[in-house]
């Protein structure tokens, strides 16, 4: 009964925090304006705020979901779109578009980019799974020069094409150029969510491992490059409209382990919620600090993102697999 | 009977003598080997240096030659001094933490610097006496630098147990952090104190203070003579923390006193040409590799030397063949990311 207390209190805290953002602005809004009909408050609503506060919802739920499935696929908690090479692969895949496709839509870009997401992605897992690290820690750290790698790559292109700029609004993510008719490629996240969702038990399975999973009948190789290509394919739509925004797939299915366990089944949903919470507060606290002006999100999620994942990484070196709240219970509590 | 037992000692002990001449003589050779190989560099250095300074400069022209003169002379001065606070700073180090393939500057400590920097303008404001002096802002950079950079690499190496895998983690995360907040305080600050920040921060080889050089020279040289002792231990702390406290070390000390010094160094190298993550680590294991020995002076020599033909000559290709059109860090980044991965997989597998 404790676990669907939790689950609704993020729900009730992640409506509520919505609601709050969207009269959050340079703009006043007030919602006796609106429901009197003002014409030019309820434009804005429609073209600025609504889109905006989606593409929040469907970064925060996308990545922290596209994290999940990775960590439970690589039975490693440290990889994550950030450490897995995939973000620096899709901004790789946008350069390319931007290179060849100069006239380039945003679906076309999208494509490039999947593209790229889903290659950077499944070459990192090839990569870890041939070589069985004996430390955690190693994964995401040769995931993160990978990725350091494929950057280096990225901005040598742009620099060589004159295209830095360009790339720029991709490198640091901010939503402030989220308006209605330029956002939509974000909805992609929710039927993959979805697929996710369904799919989720296979994951668990295939967490466990090989051999087990060919016991109980489960294609391991089609499951792993299946969820890989679902988590790549998310973050790449996000990464589209939105930019690069590290850490929340680390950070959050991490937090939500801590006290929920990882059967994904359980925690799916607490951590799309959780994700969309932590976007959405650090979206508000990007918007309040210089009021007139804002912040993009990237630079707060970098800094709560990273101070959280430190605090994390030497909890689970002095505790190791634990949860929080289930002491001894062990995993499949 | 006695005399043949005397003589058989004699010549036991003849032998004995006979025997450690001969291992003398090898490890003479051993030492003539490496200093041969670092004369080797020595010309390098030199060669990369005249070439430097030489290619397409215009002799016939006078005044055009005190012109390129003037422009060059000052960063090949530079080039020298960041090879050598990288290089020493590097192997000092890897040997403190007893591991190759961690550097001062992958644990973000160039990154911290310009947090700092930009922290000190941003409190003080760009009017202050701080921000317009340079070289009262460098002492004050480096006074925060060395007080705020110790505390938290020591926790951090405390906190992990000295775990170098998550040392590494966490300062790549740490990395990340301080330039997330030092790119949102550019964001909050006034433009124009943004615009005289910029101009000390990003300071390339191309623009350099000539006066932060002679701070710099100065600096360094009173560090090395503070630490002089402490320089001399490290071939003993490489044998490991339980020998070198047998051996009469105070090995804490030792230690804080030696990392103290590797911030000050890094951060007089990023104050100067700012953050070149990866060219310690791969100068730091080019020597290592090229000279196979334990002997700091040996390995540092080397490393700062291998440091300098890199920079310059890695700069005269820049400007030469490139001309500008890529900078080095590129070369340094892309090169340095893969022969940390190299590093990374292939000691693994040897362990």
């Amino acid at each position: 009964m404790k676990d669907s207390k939790i689950t609704v209190l993020l729900l009730i805290s992640t409506i509520l925090l919505s609601i709050f953002s969207l009269f959050v602005g340079v703009i006043d809004l007030s919602p006796a304006d609106l429901l009197a009909g003002n014409f030019e408050q309820l434009e804005i609503l429609l073209i600025s705020r609504l889109p905006r506060l989606l593409a929040i919802v469907c970064t925060g739920v996308g990545m922290s979901v596209a994290g999940l499935i990775m960590q439970q696929l690589c039975m490693n908690k440290f990889v994550s779109p950030t450490t897995g090479a995939t973000i620096s692969s899709a901004q790789f895949g946008i350069l390319l578009a931007l290179l060849f496709m100069p006239g380039s839509t945003i679906w076309s870009r999208a494509i490039f980019s999947f593209f790229f997401a889903i290659l950077g992605t499944w070459i990192f897992v090839w990569f870890i799974q041939r070589i069985q690290f004996k430390d955690t820690v190693m994964a995401p750290l040769v995931g993160i020069m990978f990725g350091n790698v494929i950057g280096g790559i990225t901005s040598f292109l742009a620099y060589k094409y004159e295209m830095t700029q360009a790339l720029s609004s991709w490198l640091v993510g901010h939503f402030s150029t989220v308006l209605r008719g330029r956002y939509e490629i974000v909805y992609l996240v929710v039927p993959f969510v979805i697929i996710a969702f369904a799919f989720s038990n296979h994951f668990n399975i295939v967490g466990i491992g090989k051999d087990f999973s060919k016991n109980l009948g489960v294609n391991y190789n089609l499951v792993l490059f299946m969820g890989l290509s679902i988590a790549a394919m998310i973050t790449a739509s996000v990464v589209v409209v939105v930019g690069s925004i590290s850490y929340i797939g680390l950070i959050v299915p991490n937090v939500v382990a801590m006290f929920k366990g990882d059967k994904i089944r359980c925690t799916l949903l607490d951590t799309a919620l959780f994700g969309a919470l932590f976007v959405l507060i650090c979206d508000m606290i990007g918007r309040i600090v210089i009021l007139p002006y804002e912040l993009p999100i990237e630079l707060i999620v970098g800094i709560l993102g990273s101070l959280l994942f430190i605090i994390l990484l030497i909890y689970r070196l002095h505790y190791g697999h634990k949860a929080i709240g289930r002491k001894t219970e062990g995993w499949n509590a | 009977m006695e005399c043949v037992m005397i003589a058989k000692q004699i010549s036991k002990e003849y032998i004995k003598v006979e025997k450690q001449k001969t291992a003398k003589n090898t490890v003479t050779a051993k030492q003539k080997g490496k200093l041969r190989k670092l004369a080797i560099l020595v010309i390098l250095t030199v060669l990369a240096v005249i070439l430097y300074m030489t290619v397409n400069m215009r002799f016939d022209n006078s005044k055009l030659f005190k012109y390129a003169f003037h422009l060059r002379i000052p960063k090949v001065i530079v080039m020298l001094l960041v090879a050598f606070c990288i290089g020493g700073a590097s192997i000092v180090f890897q040997s403190l933490i007893n591991n190759n393939i961690v550097t001062p500057c992958l644990l973000g400590i160039n990154s911290l610097y310009t947090l700092i920097h930009t922290g000190v303008v941003f409190f003080f404001g760009a009017g202050s006496l701080v921000a317009r002096n340079t070289n009262v802002a460098f002492a004050v950079d480096l006074i925060l630098m060395g007080i705020i950079a110790t505390f938290i690499y020591s926790y951090m190496f405390k906190k992990t147990k000295y775990n170098v895998l998550y040392v590494l983690l966490i300062g790549t995360v740490l990395t990340s952090f301080f330039s997330s907040m030092q790119t949102t305080m550019t964001h909050i600050m006034d433009p124009n104190e943004y615009d005289s920040l910029l101009a000390t921060l990003v300071a390339s080889f191309s623009n350099i203070n000539t006066e932060i050089i002679l701070f710099s020279v100065v600096m360094m040289a009173l560090l090395i003579f503070i630490l002089r002792k402490d320089l001399a231990l490290l071939d003993i702390i490489t044998l490991g923390k339980d020998q070198a406290i047998n051996l009469g070390v105070d090995y804490d000390c030792t230690i804080r006193r030696l990392l103290l010094g590797v911030v000050l160094f890094i951060a007089i190298a990023t104050a100067m040409v700012g953050p070149i993550s990866f060219l310690g680590l791969i100068i730091s294991n080019l020597s290592r590799q090229l000279l196979k020995t334990y002997r700091h002076t040996y390995l540092i020599g080397g490393a700062v030397l291998i440091g300098m033909v890199i920079l310059i000559g890695g700069q005269l290709i820049v400007e030469q063949v490139f001309v500008y059109s890529i900078p080095i860090s590129v070369f340094i980044t892309g090169g340095g990311g893969l022969f940390f991965l190299y590093l990374l997989l292939t000691q693994k597998r040897r362990a």
